[in-house]
Order: C-alpha cells, then structure tokens, then sequence
C-alpha cells in the first residue's frame, strides 16, 4: 500500500477502541488513520506516514434505538452496514457522499465527505457525539447520546473535516430520521449552458424543494430528487418548470443516481470544489469553461474538472476553492483549503495543541497548507 | 476600577459608552439567571467592531477579564461577570447589514433581536428558523453564543445548522472572519467550535444566517390529555410513524394554569394533566393526511380534546401562549428556576414521573413545558426567594433532577448552555480527560483566558454570590438541605 | 396593591427577570442599556427595597428616563403592574429627595435652548391646571424660567386655542335615546383643543345618548401621578370621584387617553373609587359598540393612519375599536402603520424633560409614517397629537394630525 507515494512502515488493524488506544500510546512516529481509503488523494500529500491504522477493525454497532432515533457505530462501520440496519426500522442517515457505502463512518466524518444530497446538509448536521482517541492514546469524548445537546463544547464540529490530523475517531453517535414515504427524480437535458442557467434560475425561484438539484456538465443535464410526503412528491413533480422531464422512481431511480456517482470519479484527475452562492453558478461555469462539471446549484457550489495549477489560482482570486482530488505534486503546490491568514493561524495552533509532535496524518491538512 | 483604565477606555468609546457607575453596573450584575450574580467593574457599549477589538486590548493589557452581553435572556449566567471585570454590551451593534434574498441570506450584527430578522424578511416569502422561546427579545449574538435552540429545531436545526460565516474578536483583540454565505465548511471546522461556545472563544460582531423560505402550509393542533403517560406515549408514536413534526411541545397543568393568567392567555384547557402542541408543516399537499394521521394518534392514546388552529391568528396565540410560558410563571410563583435537561425521548415517562416524586420530597412544585419531540426537558422549579430554605432547597433539588437525565442517558443542557449554573455538574457526563479536550480547544481560541472566564468548566467554587447575600458554598447549602431533610422524616 | 409607605414588594415579584419586555421599551429601543429598559428599572426598584441602592443621581435619571408607556405590561407574559410600580417610585423619589432633581433637570435640559420654551410654554399651560403650580413654585423654578416662558407664550399660534364644550352643561340624545352618559372634559383638550371636545359630544348625542358635563370635575391628576406628586394626584382623584354620579350613568366617557388610563386606575390611589372607574371608557372603545356607524355617510377620501397612544392600548388595552371606526368612514383609504403600538416620545411632559431621547424616538416614528405616506394621522391623545405635528414640522412632512373623533364627526350625515 501507498499513499502519496509513500509506503507505511506498517499497518495496525485494531479491533476494540482500547486496542486503538494502546497502539497510539505504544507508536511514536507518523500515524495514519485509514478507513475504507476510499479519499486517500483528498487533503495535502503526507509528509511521512511510518504506521497505517486501519480503522475498519471497529466495525460494530454499539448501539441502536430506533424509537429516539439514534445510533452509535464505530468509526470502521461503513456507510452501506450502517444504512443496511437502519433499513429495518424505515430510517436512514440521509448522506449519500460520492465515496460510497463502502466508504466507512469515521472516513466520511474525517474529510466531511458529500454528494448530491444536500438538502439536510453533511454528516457534521448528523453527529451528536464522537468519541476519539488522542496522539498519545489518551480517549475522549464530545457531545452525547441524545439528539439535541449543547452541553460542554461541540468538538465533533473540530474533528468533522480535519482529516484525522486532530485526533483518530473512534466512535460515532448519529442522529436520523424516518425514510422518505416517496422519492422521485427528474432529469432533463438542456440545449446548452445558457439554457441549463434558465431553467435552474426558474426552480430555484420556485417553491419547489428538492433534496437533490445538480447540474451536470458538459451535457447541461439537470438532475432534481424530491423526498417527502407522496403528496407532495407528486405536487412538486406536476409543477416543475416546463421541459421534457424524465421521471423515474424505485430502483431505476438509484440506478440513475449511481450512474452520477461513477460520473463523479471519472470527471477528471484534478477536480476542484468552487464555493460560490446559488446565483452565481452559472457565472462560474461560463467564466471558467471546465471540461466537465457537477453543480450543487442550491448550494452555490460547482465540482470542477480543470488542468493546471494556474487555473487553480485564477480561480482562488475570485472564490474560495477547495481541492477535491489532484496529483500530489499539485495539491501540495496548491493547498488543499488555502485558509486565509487568521484562519490558517487558528487551525496552526489547533492542530500544535492536540498534536505537538505533528504525528497525526503529517502534512495532510493545515501543515500541509503554506501560509497565504 | 482604576481611573487610568476608564481613561483608556472613554478614550477608545466615547465617555458615553462606558459606565462604572454603581447604581448602573447593579443592573449588570446578572442575565435571565437571576439567582446568581456578582457587578462588573465596567460597562461598555461600543458601536463596531474595532471598538470591541480596542476594548480587548485594553483589557489584556491590564489583565482585566471581559465578556460579551446581547439582552440578558440567557438562562445559565453566561453573560454573568463572575470574576468582575469589563462587560461588553453589543446591543448598540443591532443592525442588519445586507439581506440577500437570492441566495437566501443576511448579514446581521449580534445585537440584533432573533425575531427582527424575521420580520425584516417577511416580505421575500423567508424566515430565520431557529425560535428560541425568547425569540422577541434575545439577540443573534446571544444565540451564536449559545447555539440557542426552540421549538422548531425539532425539525430545522439548532443555530449552529442556520450561521453561515461570522466575524468575531478573539481574546487576544485579533479580528477573524470564519465561514462563507454558501456556509460550506471548509476544512477544520472553527466557526462550528465557536457556535456554542458560551462566549468564552470569541466576541461574535457580525453574523450571517441562513434564511429559509417559508413553508407553504402550516397545521398547528393542540391535543389534551388527562395523564402524563398517554402524552408521552402519543410522541414516542409520532416518531415511530416516521412523522417529522416541525415542532412537538409538552406542557403540563401548573403551566397551563400559569399562562392562562397571564397576557398570552391561549384557550389551553385548565381541566388537562397535560397537552401537546404539534405543527407540521411543508406542501400543502399531503399535509392534511400527515394531521389526520397525527390526530388519530393523538385519540388512540386518549386524548380528549384535540383541536386544528384553524387560522394564522389562533396559531400565533397558541405559540405566544408556550412562548410566555417561562415568563407567565411569575402569575404562580414569586421566582422560578429553569432547568434544562436532554433525555432520549423514549424515557419521557419514566423521568416525568421521577421529577415528581422528587417535587414533593422538596415540597417544591414544578411546572413541565418542554420539546418532547426532542427529548429537551424544561423542569421549572417554582419557589420564593424570600424564603432562605426554598432558595437552599433548589440547588439541591436541581442537581437531583439533572442527576435522573443523566441517568438515564442524557445530558446537562439541550439549549441553554452550561455556563456557571451547571459546570459543577460537567462531571456527572465528562471525564477528565474529555474536559482535558476541551480546554484544548478553549486554550486555542482564548490563549489570554480573560475572555468570559470560570464559565462551562467546573471551578469547585460554584457561584460568587447565590440568591441573597450571606449564603456561602454549595456544600453548606447542602449539608442543611440534608438537615432539613431528616428533620422532615422524623 | 400597592402598600402604604412606598415598599411594593409584591408588585416587583411578578417579574421573573426573562428580559421579553425590553423590545417593547422606546428607550430601551434607543439606548440599548439595560438600566433604561423596564427589567433594569424593576431590578433597581427592587435593589433599593433591598437597601442595595440608594436612590442616587443615575437611579433618579433612569427612572425619571421612563415614559410610562406601558407598552411593557402589554409584553409583560408575568403580568407585571410596571406603571403602578414606577408611579409609586417616583413619589417616593420625590419624598426622599425633594424636588432639586426636577429643577436641575429642567434648567439642564430647557433653559439653553430657547426653542423649547415653545413647548415647555404649553406644557406651562398644564401646569397650572394639574397641580403641579405649587409644587413648581417651591422649587424656585418658575421665576427663573418666568420670563422666557411670558415670551415664548406670547409666541403661541392664537388658532390653537379653541374653546371646548362648558362645565354644567346638557346635551340632548339624537333620535331614540339609548342612555346617558356623563363627559370628562379634561384640562388641555377643553382649553387648547376645544373643538375635539365639541366633537366628541356631537358624536355622542348622534349615537343616541344624552351627554352631562359635571361641573365639580377637575384635572384627572396624571402628570402629577406621573412625576410622582401622589398626594395631589389623590386630592384630584378624589374630587372627580364625587364630581360624577357614576351609578346613574351608562358610562363616563373620556377623549384623552392619558386622562382615561389614569380614571380608569384610581382605584390604586384611592379607596371608594371602584364605581366611579368602572364606568370609565375611552370615547372609542365606547362609540365602536353604539349604532354610529348608520351615521357615518359623508365621505373621506383620503389616506388615513392611525398610531396608539400608549396609554390607550398599553394603559387600557384598547386597540381594535379606534381602526374599526375609523375604517368604516365611507371612503377612506385606511393604511396600518408599521410599530403604530410604539411611543411616539411625547409621554406627558417628557419631551421637556427629555428632550434628545423623546426626539429620537419621534424621529423613528417619523419614519414609519413616511412610509405609510398617509395624508392624515388620528391619535386620541393630546400629548401624541403635538408631539406628532411637531415631528412632521421636523421632518418637512406635510399631514394632518387629528383626534379619531375630529374625522368621525367630519363623516356625520
């Protein structure tokens, strides 16, 4: 195995979190979390990685309880397992991220990871509470059990998207909620570009409320989820902007989204994530043409297929830009989040208090990123 | 408060911003929590950012300790200045800067009323979601702060779902902006720390929150019941049958009483153990069904009255009716504590149950009006101050009561915060070592520890001065609450 | 009730310290300080029945900051008697600390500014009529300010003085009479504003009721009660109490709302008066449920708003009967004004005595009203009335301030 071409001294699988704990107290070099390594190419390269720890050990349930709507999973439990279980009691975690089912729990949480769905926001909206384990093995957590909960301060919003560069997760609690009584999708190509703007300018000025409302290029198909009430449902369908909309339902319906998914990996080998707002996605496609594109349109945000680190920095000029997937060399030319400078300053001295030997994922994140 | 200090800081505000007048800082001296306080040394009302970053700065030159304050609705003292200090009031910071309908959202300074901005946007067809029962006069601030909740967050989110991007002070006097109006988090999540984090991380001055559209439809139905089981059996269902109701509200009897005497007066039924107050909302389509299934649930576990609001009007009393509920309290009772408490929601019975046995071990009574959708328990504890034993008793009686939530899963606070009401309870749910984390964090954002401190964290000292002068520590209270205890057995 | 001897405890124990009142205050609204909001002034009434406080400069200042709106009780979920509390205050403010505040305030606030004697020339004109003429000659006041105030008075727009309707006097019912009603004339709409007056009992006979004016009635006693003169508040309710004979009437019918909200509430400073104040309306709340509307026939065409005076909706709850008769004139375009249930800053004499406060809080409101681009405002206070024709002079608008009643008998057949 090897990651940013490097190739780990070694690779621990623990099986229990007091596993997971004695193996950072006993590893004194560079250590990195693993899951399903399904994102091993988002973040900066690492700088050194002498122990890999792979997480998909921790790969229990610890506890469901259908009727308050919680569990709590290990970090290793990956998202298909956990949605596979949750199927029984008709509630779901509604995340559908671009790396899978096979991708694990404690992954999607590290890199904030996401697709499609957007309406009820990422993971960092689910989680209630986290249990980690520390560079030094020392175990904590954060939150609780329960679904609403503001007591002592919310950590798990600190560990969610730091990449494994804070702490190690351990364990997850998650809220859910009940599946869709129906879900539809309708999919209409468009003529071109300009065409593909109007007709999300008209949904989004509808009231109209998908769960999912993607713009794909460079085919300018629009892709819109709708889940709710079967009512409703059909209420939304029977008034989408006119166009010649395919509806499809059941399993045609994930078979459709699935294909995206795929699409999604081939867009492109560097791929950024454009932060804009809603009415300036079409501005952001046509001003910088990528080969191929897939836009969160209610969200402002454009996935983006380009090919070199200028295009990278004439778009870090005007939006904030995150990189998605890119050759190391580039990501580390780049940065991967390019924090502004009080915020780099911040998460610098976040990352020398929980790590002060930098040995968790070094590079990966802020000590990775160079100083804007 | 040394002279040369106030120079400073007249001098950076104005001499009208700034008072250490004693008849003034009295009324400082504590927020909602009025059972603990203690006087600043200083207050100051500065008009924009840099004058609260200049203010810090004078602060950490002189070591002097400082906090932010909005309106003082808080209900766990975190706008309380327990070790003295300069109090920075950010109600003079109360305007909304920019409301982007398009994109669906405004820019908006923390002194700012929550429902202000509401109102502001009402006209785009949008809404700031989070309704905190204060919403008409708490400010956004605050509720940053806070990661205040409220009914509707059953179904929408705390704050932290609804703050895009901030601007804030950091204790050191740094100006940072975190975030973006697209609030897509971006790496290491720092303004998600902050939301929540009692103010004791950052000053927040400028604030961007999503706005929703409103729902197109909205029921509101109110179901009565003669016992507490059946009410509580009634929201176990709802969840079971995949309902997810935007809001899903427990009021008990001495509420009912107490809100029905006062102003908000809302048509409750004085002859119920309890009702529920249940919204739905979304299309039109379908919700219909959604109330008719609710309502026959609601009638298979007894309840004998349930009603529909049947227009905007009758819908806004009944909320104003569980909005006034904390308030209306003072119609029953001289003074009252607010507890608050996370349960999982399938405990609702039990712990309802233990809540009052314990009341009448105290001879306390206690009113019930809470989120049960959630599992967000208010216990209030009605008492007199007046009456020294009273104001011992409930100390105790609320530690008692958070130990039964805890117990049984749960947790300190769902909404109102720890403050320096409960972080002497931080380790009936936290480890050393999870405190340890914390303070990790604290340390990062308030390297100088002036800003807000003895707040959140256990001290060991619990408050500088409870209820009326001359009480001294909790363990003496506590040793004559046992007194009082065993001389009532025997 | 509050006690003899100034402690009120169990008025102060209403409130729970929740804080929902302070967006309802004006001067909360523009200060933003604690001490200037209706919590904070509780929290010092108290402190000081506590002897945590004494009743020092800032403590007389911010109570005497209060306008005594009363827009706080109406958010009040607790049900605090805020004005009683900060009525009972203010007396014993004075009590303990004479009347040197008063004067100090004054000088500081109106003597350097020469315009307003302009106002503080009328509000002379209350004085001598409200009892606070011997309290003002105590503290040496009056022949400091003497001169400029003959000077400013002599400057007065004659035309505001109109005659009203006589003392001792009968108005006999239109058509077939409903009942009898007594008239409470009141110091400055009777003197300055005559033909409000002349209105109301027009409107009155037109409803069908048989209108008296007792004779005996004085002065309701408000601004003395308001600036904390108890004792000659009570003199004056007393007086007025025996001046009506309230068991043979259908209701005592008042025009001003700070003299109806302060009728309504003697009761408080007076015992026996229980009869008299139940009988008590404001002509609004008393013409919306008579057959007037039949009479209402002349058209208005125009843009009309109108704004709460505190003391009617705040003070006596009434807010509904003023739009209903208002909106049913034939013709008029009836616009609601945005914070219409807000102080407009007149409150008494507190734009006197506060002046930069009550001028800011006017400019606000003078805002609303420019949007609302209404032709004619109706208020039903005297105080709000020149307060408000004041504030459209500041602002360059052109309207026309009037009584509810003044458009309604315009509308009468």
């Amino acid at each position: 195995m090897t990651i940013d071409g490097i190739t780990p001294g070694k690779v621990l699988r623990p099986e229990s979190i007091d596993e997971l704990s004695q193996a950072l107290r006993a590893e004194s070099g560079a250590v990195v979390p693993l899951g399903a390594a399904t994102q091993t190419c988002f973040g900066n390269p690492l700088h050194r990685a002498d122990c890999v720890l792979d997480l998909t050990g921790l790969s229990r349930i610890t506890e469901y309880n259908p009727a308050d709507l919680t569990i709590h999973v290990e970090a290793g439990v990956t998202l298909g397992q956990l949605q596979h279980a949750l199927r029984e009691n008709n509630q779901f975690l509604p995340l559908d991220p671009w790396n899978g089912p096979q991708a694990t729990i404690g992954g999607i949480a590290a890199a904030n990871a996401q697709g499609p769905f957007r309406a009820a926001g990422t993971i960092r909206d689910w989680i209630i509470g986290m249990k980690v384990v520390h560079v030094d093995g020392r175990i904590s957590k954060t939150g609780g059990r329960v679904v609403k909960n503001v007591t002592g301060y919310d950590l798990a919003k600190l560990y969610t998207g730091s990449l494994g560069t804070l702490a190690v997760v351990a364990e997850i609690s998650l809220k859910l909620r009940a599946r869709f009584a129906r879900t539809a999708t309708a999919i209409v190509r468009c003529e071109n570009a300009a065409a593909a703007g109007r007709l999300l300018s008209a949904i989004r000025h509808s009231p109209l409320s998908p769960v999912s409302c993607e713009w794909v290029g460079p085919e300018n198909t629009v892709w819109l989820r709708f889940g709710e009430h079967p009512s409703a449902v059909d209420w939304q369908i029977r008034n989408l902007p006119a166009a010649d909309w395919k509806i499809i339902e059941g399993a045609d319906e994930s078979a459709e989204w699935e294909k995206l998914r795929r699409q999604y990996h081939e867009l492109g080998s560097v791929m950024l994530r454009v932060i804009g707002l809603p009415s300036t996605v079409s501005e952001i496609v046509s001003e910088y043409q990528p080969h191929a594109w897939i836009a969160h349109v209610m969200n402002g945000i454009v996935l983006m297929s380009v090919s070199t680190g200028d295009e990278i920095r004439a778009i870090r000029s005007r939006y904030r830009v995150v990189v998605e997937k890119a050759p190391a060399e580039m990501r580390r030319e780049a940065g991967t989040f390019a924090p502004a400078p009080a915020e780099y300053e911040l998460m610098k001295k976040m990352k020398e208090a929980f790590d002060p030997e930098g040995r968790l994922n070094p590079g990966r994140h802020v000590d990775g990123e160079r100083r804007n | 408060m040394r002279r040369e200090i106030i120079d400073r800081l007249e001098r950076a505000l104005g001499a009208a911003a700034v008072t250490t007048d004693d008849t003034e800082l009295l009324v400082y001296e504590c927020d909602a929590l009025a059972l603990f306080k203690n006087k600043p040394d200083a207050v100051v009302f500065p008009a924009n950012t840099e004058q609260v970053a200049e203010v810090v700065r004078i602060a950490n030159e002189y070591r002097i300790p400082f906090l932010p304050r909005g309106s003082g609705t808080g209900l766990s003292g975190g706008a309380m200045a327990i070790d003295g200090g300069i109090i920075i009031e950010l109600q003079g910071m109360n305007r909304i800067l920019s409301v982007d309908v398009d994109n669906r959202f405004a820019v908006v300074q923390p002194g700012v009323v929550n429902i202000h901005i509401s109102q502001a946007v009402a006209p785009h067809g949008l809404y700031y979601a989070p309704d905190p029962s204060s919403q008409s006069a708490c400010s956004i601030g605050g509720n940053v702060a806070e990661n205040a909740g409220g009914p509707h967050c059953l179904k929408y989110g705390m704050t932290t779902n609804h703050i895009l991007a901030i601007e804030a002070v950091l204790s050191s006097g740094e100006v940072v902006r975190l975030g973006n109006p697209a609030g897509e988090a971006v790496g290491m999540d720092l303004l998600g720390a902050i939301v929540g984090s009692e103010g004791t991380f950052a000053i927040v001055t400028e604030i961007t929150v999503r706005l929703l559209p409103k729902p197109q439809a909205v029921k509101t139905l109110l179901a009565a019941y003669k016992s507490f089981e059946e009410c509580s059996q009634t929201v176990s269902d709802i969840v079971a049958a995949g309902i997810v109701p935007a809001a899903l509200e427990f009021m008990d009897d001495n509420t009912i009483v107490a809100v029905e005497a006062s102003v908000y007066r809302a048509g409750f039924p004085l002859d119920a153990r309890a009702v529920l107050l249940i919204e739905v909302d979304g299309f039109s389509d379908g919700l219909t069904e959604t109330a008719a299934e609710i309502i026959e649930i609601c009638r298979r576990n007894n309840a004998y009255d349930v009603r529909v609001a049947k227009d905007e009007e009758e819908r806004a009393r009944l909320w104003m009716g569980r909005k006034g509920s904390f308030g209306a309290m003072g119609r029953i009772s001289p003074d009252m504590m607010v507890m608050d408490a996370v349960i999982p929601r399938t405990q609702l019975p039990g712990v309802l149950a233990g809540i009052e046995r314990i009341s009448e071990r105290y001879r306390l009574k206690v009113a019930n009006v809470f989120h049960a959708g959630d599992g967000n328990l208010h216990p209030l504890i009605l008492f007199d101050s007046r009456h020294q034993d009273q104001v011992d008793k409930i100390l105790i009686m609320g530690e008692e009561i958070m130990r039964l939530c805890v117990g049984v899963g749960g947790s300190l606070s769902g909404e109102h915060g720890v403050g320096c009401e409960k972080n002497d309870f931080m380790g009936m749910v936290f480890t050393e070592s999870d405190l340890e984390s914390m303070a990790c964090v604290k340390r990062v954002f308030n390297s100088s520890g002036l800003l807000n401190p003895s707040k959140v964290f256990p001290t060991g000292r619990g408050c500088t001065e409870i209820g009326r002068p001359g009480t001294t520590s909790t363990e003496e209270i506590g040793r004559k609450v046992e007194k009082m205890l065993l001389g009532q057995k025997q | 009730m509050v006690k003899e001897g100034t402690k009120h405890p169990e008025l102060y124990l209403d409130c729970v310290h929740c804080g929902l009142c302070l967006p309802s205050c004006p001067t909360y609204r523009v200060l933003g300080t604690e001490m200037d909001s209706p919590r904070g002034r509780i929290y010092l009434m108290r402190a000081y029945d506590e002897g945590r406080t004494k009743i020092t400069e800032s403590f007389v200042e911010h109570m005497f900051r209060c306008l005594d709106c009363r827009a706080c009780e109406t958010a009040c979920p607790s049900g605090v008697h805020f004005g009683e509390m900060m009525e009972s205050m203010r007396a014993e403010i004075v009590t303990e600390r004479s009347a040197h505040w008063l004067s100090r305030l004054v000088l500081k606030h109106v003597f350097p500014y020469p315009w307003r004697f302009d106002l503080a020339s009328r509000a002379l004109q209350l004085y001598r009529q409200s009892g606070f003429q011997g309290f003002v000659r105590s503290t040496g006041l009056l022949e400091r300010l003497a001169p400029k105030v003959a000077m400013a008075e002599a400057l007065m727009p004659e035309a505001e003085i109109e005659s009203g309707v006589a003392l001792e006097s009968f108005h006999r019912a239109e058509g077939r009479k409903q009942g009898t009603v007594a008239f409470f004339t009141g110091c400055v709409m009777n003197s300055m504003m005559g033909s409000i007056n002349q209105a109301s009992v027009r409107l009155l006979t037109a409803a069908g009721y048989d209108v008296v004016v007792p004779g005996n009635q004085i002065c309701c006693g408000a601004l003395a009660n308001h600036a904390g003169l108890r004792d000659t508040a009570r003199e004056m309710a007393g007086k007025n109490v025996s001046a009506f004979d309230a068991k043979d009437l259908d209701a005592i019918i008042i025009n001003a709302a700070g003299c109806g909200a302060m009728l309504k509430e003697y009761p408080v400073l007076i015992g026996g008066a229980e009869g008299f104040a139940s009988k008590v309306q404001d002509i609004s709340e008393f013409l919306a449920s008579t057959r007037i509307y039949d009479r209402l026939r002349i058209p208005i065409e125009r843009r009309v708003g109108y704004d709460d005076p505190c003391h009617l909706i705040h003070g006596q709850g009434v807010k509904a009967q003023p739009r209903m008769l208002l909106k049913s004139i034939p013709g008029i375009q009836f616009v609601e004004i945005e914070g219409a249930d807000q102080c407009c800053g007149s409150a008494g004499t507190y734009n006197i005595t506060q002046n930069e406060l009550s001028m800011e809080i006017l400019d606000r409101k003078m805002i609303s009203i420019r949007k609302a681009n209404i032709e004619i405002l109706a208020t039903g206070n005297p105080g709000c009335m020149f307060q408000f024709r004041y504030g459209a002079r500041r602002a360059g608008i052109s309207l026309e301030v009037v009584h509810p009643v003044e458009l309604l008998a315009r509308s009468l057949d």
